[in-house]
């Protein structure tokens, strides 16, 4: 049987079906007794949505405008 | 912004190639964040910056040449690799995985035998959207990002925030598909983290 740390330790892999068939009947049986693994799974995928989805490195107004103005300046030429 | 926001993928290359500045606007907004990621990723922090500017100047050059065979996010991001690949930094890329296995063999979470010290307090009812809207929240992912051990933010950026395939990541950075993979879930198991204690305490 799988210890809960080693469910933590593959949760990716098992997001992304990226095990074995036995490793990942054992994870899932695993995931059906134990309820701390089933939520830190779930939360690990929340997690793993909200960071593609997040804008951590939004440009500032000043590099949006410079962009525009190139934009504006390559379509002129077409 | 979502991707959601802008219009089918035909139509917005088309106005894109149509002069719709208020559309590029909305381009730009959505996708830099992914954008830069990539650039900061590969090039480094220092000429991100620098790195995007031209990636987004090729990009509005190719743009007649771009043939939709590709989603137009994905095309931008290849541009940006391309880009940051040309001008990749010159210190050492060497991945080690040693700290990595040090610290799940000492995760102060598990019971010396792995089962979990407390309770992992239930957070995830809390939709992606919510998570995003709490500016709070994504203020503190970003700070704990810019924390995590070079090589794990670089994974963590290529891959999840910047949305490149895992071959292309391999082949960037000259490293396996079980480290890539190893880093890539220990970073991200560092990010649930903070958003789990955030969620718990409010705090960062």
């Amino acid at each position: 049987m799988l210890s809960c740390k080693q469910i933590v330790e593959h949760g990716s892999d098992y997001i992304e079906k990226d095990m074995g068939f036995w490793r990942k009947v054992e994870m899932k049986l695993h995931l059906m007794i134990c309820v701390h693994c089933r939520r830190y799974v779930r939360q690990l995928k929340r997690t793993i949505n909200m960071l593609s989805r997040g804008r951590y490195y939004a440009p500032s107004e000043e590099q949006v405008e410079q962009l525009k103005q190139q934009y504006q300046e390559v379509n002129g030429k077409r | 912004m979502k991707d959601e926001s802008l219009p089918p993928e035909t139509e917005l290359v088309e106005r894109l190639r149509n002069n719709d500045v208020a559309l590029f606007e909305r381009v730009v907004k959505t996708y830099h964040s992914s954008m830069y990621a990539v650039a900061h990723a590969i090039a480094g922090p220092a000429i991100a910056d620098e790195v995007l500017q031209e990636a987004w100047i090729s990009a509005i050059n190719a743009l007649d040449k771009f043939e939709g065979r590709s989603a137009l996010k994905s095309w931008l991001i290849r541009i940006v690799a391309n880009e940051a690949k040309t001008r990749l930094r010159k210190e050492s890329r060497s991945i080690s995985l040693d700290t990595v296995d040090e610290h799940w063999a000492t995760d102060s979470r598990f019971t010396p035998n792995g089962h979990w010290v407390e309770s992992n307090p239930g957070w995830d009812m809390s939709s992606p959207d919510e998570l995003l809207a709490a500016d709070e929240l994504q203020d503190c992912v970003k700070k704990h990002m810019n924390k995590l051990p070079e090589n794990q933010q670089q994974i963590l950026n290529l891959r999840d925030v910047g949305g490149l395939e895992m071959e292309a990541i391999c082949n960037i950075l000259g490293v396996t598909a079980s480290n890539a993979r190893v880093l890539l879930h220990r970073a991200r198991d560092k990010m649930q983290q903070v958003v789990a204690r955030f969620q718990r305490t409010g705090k960062c």
